[in-house]
């Protein structure tokens, strides 16, 4: 095994901040759940609660086998179970950046510029993204924490803005149609975090204390997403359920005396957000790639990575794009249920007592 | 096609390597010594030899005539050898005398090799050979024309002090001495350069310069392939990050009392003979809005002034870009009344506001270059010219829109704000207006985010270019980057560069 550049968990946690509130911000009505606005809170309870659920086998993995991924436990089997589980989670992650950049391509085309090709601009992301990967990990990280304060920097700005707008009467009673559409909407969230595996992948590349680190995520992750609500519905009620972006709808509307039309700040920090969470996910498909096969290969992974999903989108744009909003719950569900439950389930328990006779192997 | 680049690169750049031969000691043979430097310098009218004789052996003065002062000459060397009463008649024997008994200068030295020997003729210093002896004597008399120190021209300060280096790095060495009247400020000679032979000197503070840096630094220097190096600039090159970046990682300062505090910070500070600027490593990218009177002004104005140059940066930069971004795609954002302003103004012009403000920023930047390179009283002309036919001229013919020129003109000034990364944000400017032209804000964001990893990606000597916001180090981060405390807290403990390097 090479020595990786590591960087600290705080870095770390920054950039996975970062990617779950683009998942935040990226919000979108489109294929969601009618529901009583006010149910989205205990929604966020339990996808929280579902989200430590599945990350039960990463605390296992983090207990038993602290500062190594997957791939690292894989081989302790043998090497091409390693490279087999690398391959997938490589694929899971370019899915992932596949999804994202679904997305961007979803507000850029409707928001940004609705009468214009975009093409060339999923070209010019998706090259950036390439770029920012190719500079490794540390780059990576510190770009994370830098895009992160700028984020809560400009979200501040825009819940301040918007703060003189809540209206407690905007407010939908709880549960007025019953628990069952905070649920469903707490297990749509809850899939959504990608962000448990992304953890678990850069385990060996991290200093510090990973299960702080963690924890901080969940629980800035709770945070964030009650107070976006609570802006969101308590200022503009039952119209953010009628936005395409509700959260891009709010941005618009809010206002401080003489200024406005703070979405320029919200496409700011969605466009920067975007950025570092493709850069990251293409690094992470390189890295796994690199760690099975050609190390030396390191650009090559991120370049194919990223004309393959620049390719895929532009070519199949409506069909992919519209995919991922309306892909059925329980699709997603098993997906995520696969690369968090099921495949380190397998791994661990593969790898169960081969470490402790590989490490006497590599003693005597 | 990149193999045929890089042989063609080699094909024109080719050096003719010779084998380096050993040196060549110094005979007993006085003829042979002459012969060997009379091959080595050639006729060079100003490489002087004098004969002469002690006691009844044959001996050799040589000096360069226009690098030493004669009256030294005059005094140190001659007139006591040639007035010496107990000079010994064994040729080594006279050798020691005149080293131990004889010279009244402090600055001299044996040699042992003809190669030396002529190296120190170059630089100024007499050289004493005696037939018979197989050492030479070196005696420091240089004297060669210089300029005197002067004002700083590039690093103006409101209450610094007025003096700046000059192109002799032993008078640089004496500025920075003069101020830090410690021990530990170390000065080590290296030379750089296979023909010109140029002597750098590596100064540092010895206990607060991490020992690997300065090692690191002496290394790159010492395997710098230079043929002839007359300036700073030269071996810049050699201590830059890996990463390609438009920012320089490799500081630059004219000043001493700067050179001082970076060496306090446990930076390694490179004085260059012949270049009154020195360099710095390693060099954070938030140096760049740094500057001495910082210090010298009340904190709370010297936050405000941080937070200007700040802003300066991010308009400098970024407004250009903006402008044309949304003059061309993101009207919708602008205030009514402005946007009618503008659109009125624009409308007017005959050419799309990503051409009119490439055009006029390429305008500025010829009359800016021209301002600079003419003599002073040329350069005036060139930039009233400059001002009446781009202010005026152009805006009446109806060419160039109003809000166009306050943008350049906002643009301009505030570049000047952060003079010391001029040129890279000069042409990020090109870069986003073309960026913004063609992608509106989309664009700019992702150029943004392009050069933001760019430069989280430099690292300086071990140290990240972005330090102490990425990674973040709060301490360092309130104590001195966007507000600087006080002197009384400041004061108590030196900042030392090695602490930011995780």
């Amino acid at each position: 095994m090479q020595n990786t550049p590591k960087i600290s968990v705080w870095q770390l946690f920054a950039v996975l901040l970062l990617s779950r509130l683009l998942t935040l911000l990226t919000y979108t009505t489109l294929g969601a759940e009618t529901m009583q606005n006010s149910d989205y809170f205990p929604s966020v309870v339990f996808a929280v609660l579902l989200i430590l659920l599945f990350s039960v086998l990463l605390f296992v993995q983090m207990h038993r086998f602290p500062g190594q991924d997957l791939v690292d436990i894989a081989y302790y089997r043998s090497p091409a179970f390693s490279k087999c589980i690398s391959v997938l989670l490589a694929v899971y992650f370019l899915a992932v950046a596949l999804e994202t950049l679904a997305r961007l391509e979803l507000f850029v085309s409707t928001v940004i510029f609705p009468n214009r090709q975009s093409a060339f601009l999923i070209l010019i992301c998706v090259a950036a993204a390439c770029y920012a990967a190719s500079l490794g990990i540390e780059a990576l990280g510190r770009t994370g924490a830098v895009s992160l304060s700028l984020f809560a920097a400009a979200f501040l700005f825009i819940m301040f803005a918007m703060a003189e707008k809540i209206d407690f009467l905007n407010f939908s009673p709880m549960f007025y149609d019953g628990v069952m559409p905070s649920l469903t909407e707490g297990l749509r969230a809850a899939t959504r975090s990608a962000e448990i595996v992304m953890f678990a992948a850069m385990l060996p590349r991290v200093s510090g204390n990973a299960k702080k680190a963690y924890a901080a995520w969940i629980a800035a992750f709770l945070f964030s997403s009650l107070t976006v609500f609570f802006f969101v519905f308590g200022g503009l009620g039952y119209f953010a359920l009628t936005q395409l972006f509700p959260i891009h709808a709010v941005a618009v509307l809010s206002e401080i005396s003489v200024f406005q039309r703070f979405d320029v700040l919200l496409t700011g920090i969605w466009i920067l957000s975007a950025f570092v969470k493709i850069s990251f996910l293409l690094y992470l498909v390189s890295a796994f790639l690199q760690k099975s096969f050609r190390a030396s290969w390191k650009n090559r992974y991120i370049a194919v990575s990223g004309i393959l999903i620049s390719a895929v989108q532009i070519f199949f744009a409506g069909s992919f794009t519209g995919y991922f909003y309306t892909v059925g719950l329980w699709t997603r569900t098993i997906i995520f249920a696969v690369f968090t439950v099921l495949l380190p389930a397998i791994v661990l328990w593969a790898a169960k007592g081969k470490k402790g006779e590989k490490d006497k192997c590599e003693t005597l | 096609m990149r193999k045929w680049l890089k042989s063609e690169i080699e094909r024109v750049t080719e050096r003719e390597s010779t084998p380096k031969a050993p040196p060549a000691p110094i005979e007993t043979d006085i003829e042979k010594n002459i012969i060997y430097f009379k091959e080595k310098l050639g006729a060079s009218f100003d490489i002087l030899y004098k004969q002469t004789f002690i006691g009844e052996n044959k001996a050799f003065l040589i000096m360069d005539d226009g690098m030493c002062d004669n009256l030294l000459v005059t005094q140190q060397v001659v007139n006591p050898i040639m007035t010496a009463e107990k000079m010994p008649k064994d040729a080594p024997a006279q050798m020691a005398y005149i080293r131990d008994q004889i010279s009244s200068g402090i600055d001299q030295k044996e040699i042992y090799n003809l190669d030396d020997a002529v190296t120190e003729v170059l630089s100024g210093v007499v050289v004493l050979l005696i037939d018979g002896a197989s050492v030479g004597e070196a005696f420091g008399v240089q004297g060669f024309p210089k300029r005197s120190v002067e004002d700083a021209q590039t690093e103006v300060q409101e209450r610094g002090a007025r003096e700046a280096f000059v192109e002799s790095f032993k008078d640089n060495v004496a500025l920075i001495r003069r101020r830090v009247r410690s021990p530990v400020a170390r000065f080590e000679i290296q030379e750089v350069g296979v023909t010109s032979k140029t002597r750098v000197c590596v100064c540092y503070f010895a206990d607060r310069a991490s020992a690997q840096t300065v090692t690191e630094v002496k290394d790159r220097l010492q395997k710098a392939e230079l043929d002839v190096v007359l300036g700073a600039g030269y071996l810049r090159p050699f201590l830059e990050s890996e990463v390609t970046s438009m920012f320089s990682s490799v500081g630059s300062t004219e000043r001493p009392d700067i050179a001082c505090a970076e060496m306090a910070e446990g930076r390694v500070v490179i004085l260059v003979d012949g270049t009154p600027f020195a360099l710095i490593v390693p060099y954070l990218f938030s140096e760049n809005f740094q500057s001495l009177d910082d210090y010298n002004h009340r904190p709370y104005y010297s936050a405000f002034i941080r937070l200007l140059k700040f802003l300066a940066f991010a308009v400098s930069v970024f407004l250009p870009g903006l402008y044309v971004a949304v003059c061309t795609f993101h009207q919708e954002i602008l205030p009514m009344a402005l946007l009618y302003d503008t659109a009125i103004q624009e409308s007017i012009t005959p050419f799309p506001v990503m051409l009119e403000a490439i055009f006029i920023h390429f305008i500025y930047e010829i009359v800016r270059e021209a301002g600079l390179r003419m003599p002073k009283s040329v350069g005036h002309a060139v930039s009233i010219v400059g001002a009446l036919v781009i202010g005026d001229a152009a805006v009446s013919a109806g060419l160039i829109a109003a809000p166009m020129l306050i943008v350049v003109a906002m643009t301009a000034i505030s570049s000047f704000v952060v003079s010391k990364i001029y040129y890279p944000v000069s042409i990020l400017r090109f870069a986003f207006m073309v960026i913004g032209g063609l992608t509106g804000f989309y664009g700019i964001v992702l150029g943004f985010g392009v050069l933001l990893s760019n430069l989280c990606a430099v690292k300086t000597f071990g140290t990240p270019f972005t330090a102490p916001v990425a990674p973040m180090h709060i301490g360092a981060l309130i104590r001195d980057l966007f507000v600087r405390l006080s002197w009384t807290r400041l004061g108590k403990r030196e900042l030392k560069i090695q602490s930011l390097e995780k």
